[in-house]
């Protein structure tokens, strides 16, 4: 049989289209809000939670055989997952300001009553025991229009909000003490953070299943906060990288015939494996050539940093296309994948990266730095071929590319960045 | 006379209502440097953690000024090494105050304060450094530049100078002294070094678990009281 390929996927975007899209949307919140619970040292938590809300449908439907489906107390499975989920995110949340090991123990707890409550219930449920995982675990394969909703509308307003007030969750998180006295709304900004983490990973779990929920709640976020200099780009890196995971890990699944979930985790293990690798490469403290006059270096600098967004950016788009090319056809706007678009943007990258590797060897002295340019170059190249015959996209040329990425992403947002001041 | 910027009044801290040290009753004003003096374990932590609102008291009242605007200095090992930031990114993270996080454009209005701050703590040529890569020096310098960056007007700072030689300790004091003088900042500052409190505090709360001492003025009644000779004998009493 003849492997499948893009052009395959493209045919049958009707069927296929929406759960790539949908494993791109939660990919990339997900990815975001991963970034907390990898710094804050709750990478249980999904494992957690899912469990907990096995326990909300479990006890709805015991609720309803116990006092009638119909009873105005008894909450439809959706409900009693989320409240229990919410009761549970609560019982971490509180642990706050206490050792990681009490704050362990909170997870293990959650889980544990989870999975007690739900094997103890499932001997009063025996019929329903089987809906449970349908209705919590799903399927990336198969993803139901109505389900791609609730997904847009829940991440999407998830999303807004943390890109909106992403200052306010940080400084919860990560500086309570200052958080206290500068009087930020401290347990408004936790109970949010913690509730909305709540949501998507219930919410993601019951469309997509328990294991790329997990590993999107996790692995984007190593692989943002190892590579970033700050937490902003963490935060971008993070749900780009979620973002990319699920949409690729749909697609690699497709083209090789692969489990989804599976696939899109292994994407995103991919990812971490790339990130370490860049880690690694030797970055030795940048400092300027002596003799270089203050204002070329400046300028240089300012070059420097245009030309690495540039590169990010243009590697973002064509990384991205493929979502796009979904976008277009859903909304009808074939100019967002328009071939003369990616035309000039391929020449103005080409451009950009030529003329900061120049500036890095010829005016600061850094051939390593050079390096990094024409690394940036390569990966504008690349994606050129990509665009060229999309018969090459192959796990292959993904990798390379994605590893010009993160190594263009690490320096251009680092070593580039901090070239001018530490004359 | 100027406005009080902390008062405690009869303030009884503790764990789970049960009470530490005995009532505490203070005034902080602007210009002021405390020095929240005492022995490992003697209950200073637990002080600090109840003025910062990580605890309850557990009877009297702690009551900020009306138009105080309180910052932190954390000390050695409260941050997340895992968290990516630049120095620069960690003077910026302390800028927020109240609701202000909801405007996007808040912080890039301060950016002004924020170059400021960092001059002021010789903290400029640190600011694109990787914050987790820094001395221990340098980043209670940059910690300071932080709290400098929202403007305030009383600072609480958690041993800043623990993991300090005594070189650094004795020019971090003198920073401390010139914006206590220069801003009329009232600082609050915990310690169990006591190289340089008696020199540059003006007042003091000693406090002593063990022997029920919860006593507050002004620096030379601190240290001349019979609790502190006790513990730290009559010599630095004398360069006061």
């Amino acid at each position: 049989m003849d492997s499948l390929t893009l052009t395959d996927f493209y045919a049958a975007w009707e069927l296929f289209g929406t759960p790539a899209l949908t494993g791109a949307i939660i990919g990339l919140v997900l990815g975001l809000l991963g970034v907390y619970v990898v710094l804050r040292r709750l990478v249980f938590l999904s494992a957690a939670v899912s469990q907990a809300a096995s326990l909300g449908v479990a006890l709805s439907f015991f609720a309803a055989i116990s006092f009638g489906a119909e009873h105005a107390l008894v909450p439809s499975p959706t409900v009693g997952a989320l409240l229990v989920t919410f009761i549970a995110t609560l019982v971490v949340a509180g642990r706050r300001g206490r050792s990681t090991a009490w704050r362990d123990a909170a997870l293990g707890l959650v889980f544990l009553v989870g999975a007690a409550g739900t094997l103890a219930l499932g001997s009063r449920i025996v019929q329903e025991l089987a809906d449970i995982d349908s209705l919590l675990f799903g399927s990336a394969v198969a993803v139901l229009p109505e389900d791609f909703e609730v997904v847009a509308w829940v991440f999407g307003a998830v999303l807004l909000v943390h890109v909106l007030w992403w200052r306010g969750f940080a400084a919860v998180s990560f500086d309570l003490p200052g958080a206290l006295v500068r009087r930020l709304p401290v347990g408004f900004l936790e109970l949010l953070l913690f509730a909305t983490l709540a949501l998507v990973i219930s919410v993601g779990t019951r469309i997509v299943g328990a294991l790329p929920v997990f590993a999107l709640s996790v692995l984007p976020a190593v692989v943002g906060a190892r590579l970033a200099t700050n937490l902003p780009m963490a935060l971008g890196a993070s749900a780009a990288v979620g973002a990319v995971a699920g949409y690729y890990g749909y697609l690699l699944a497709f083209l090789h015939d692969l489990p989804v979930g599976a696939s899109q985790t292994l994407v995103v293990v991919a990812f971490v494996l790339l990130g370490e690798a860049v880690r690694r490469v030797p970055a030795p403290p940048l400092r300027l050539a002596p003799g270089i006059p203050g204002p070329r270096a400046g300028q240089v600098r300012a070059t420097s940093r245009v030309t690495a967004r540039f590169a990010v950016a243009v590697s973002a788009y064509v990384l991205l296309r493929p979502v796009l090319a979904g976008v277009a056809q859903v909304a009808d706007a074939p100019a967002l994948v328009d071939p003369a678009l990616v035309t000039v943007a391929l020449a103005l990258g080409v451009a950009f990266a030529a003329l900061g590797a120049v500036g890095a060897v010829v005016v600061l002295r850094r051939p390593r730095l050079g390096l990094g340019f024409v690394v940036a170059l390569g990966w504008v190249l690349a994606a050129g071929l990509l665009e060229l015959g999309e018969e090459l996209v192959r796990p292959v040329v993904l990798a390379a590319g994605l590893l010009a990425v993160a190594a263009a992403f690490r320096e251009a947002s680092h070593r580039i960045a901090t070239a001018g001041s530490r004359r | 006379m100027s406005e009080v910027a902390l008062r405690l009044d009869g303030l009884v801290i503790g764990y789970q209502g049960r009470p530490l040290l005995p009532a505490l009753s203070a005034e902080v004003r602007p210009g002021e440097l405390w020095a929240l003096i005492g022995r490992n374990g003697s209950g200073k932590s637990t002080l600090l953690r109840t003025l910062l609102g990580l605890l309850a008291p557990v009877g009297g009242r702690l009551s900020w000024g009306r138009s105080a605007r309180v910052a932190f200095v954390p000390q050695r090992g409260d941050h997340e090494d895992a968290m990516p930031a630049r120095a620069i990114d960690m003077v910026r993270s302390g800028v927020d105050r109240g609701w202000s996080f909801v405007d996007p454009f808040f912080v890039g209005r301060r950016r002004e304060a924020i170059r400021a701050a960092l001059h002021e703590t010789h903290a400029d040529a640190l600011a694109d450094e990787v914050f987790a890569t820094l001395s221990e020096g340098q980043k209670q310098r940059v910690w300071l530049a932080r709290a400098l960056a929202s403007s305030p007007s009383v600072i609480l700072l958690d041993e800043p100078t623990s993991a300090l030689d005594a070189v650094a300790e004795r020019e971090a004091f003198e920073l401390l002294d010139r914006l206590r003088r220069e801003r009329g900042l009232a600082l609050v500052l915990a310690s169990h070094h006591m190289a340089f409190v008696p020199r540059f505090a003006t007042h003091a709360v000693l406090v002593d678990r063990d022997d029920q001492v919860a006593l507050a003025g002004p620096i030379a009644e601190v240290l001349g009281s019979a609790t502190y000779r006790k513990h730290y004998g009559a010599a630095a009493v004398d360069e006061v």
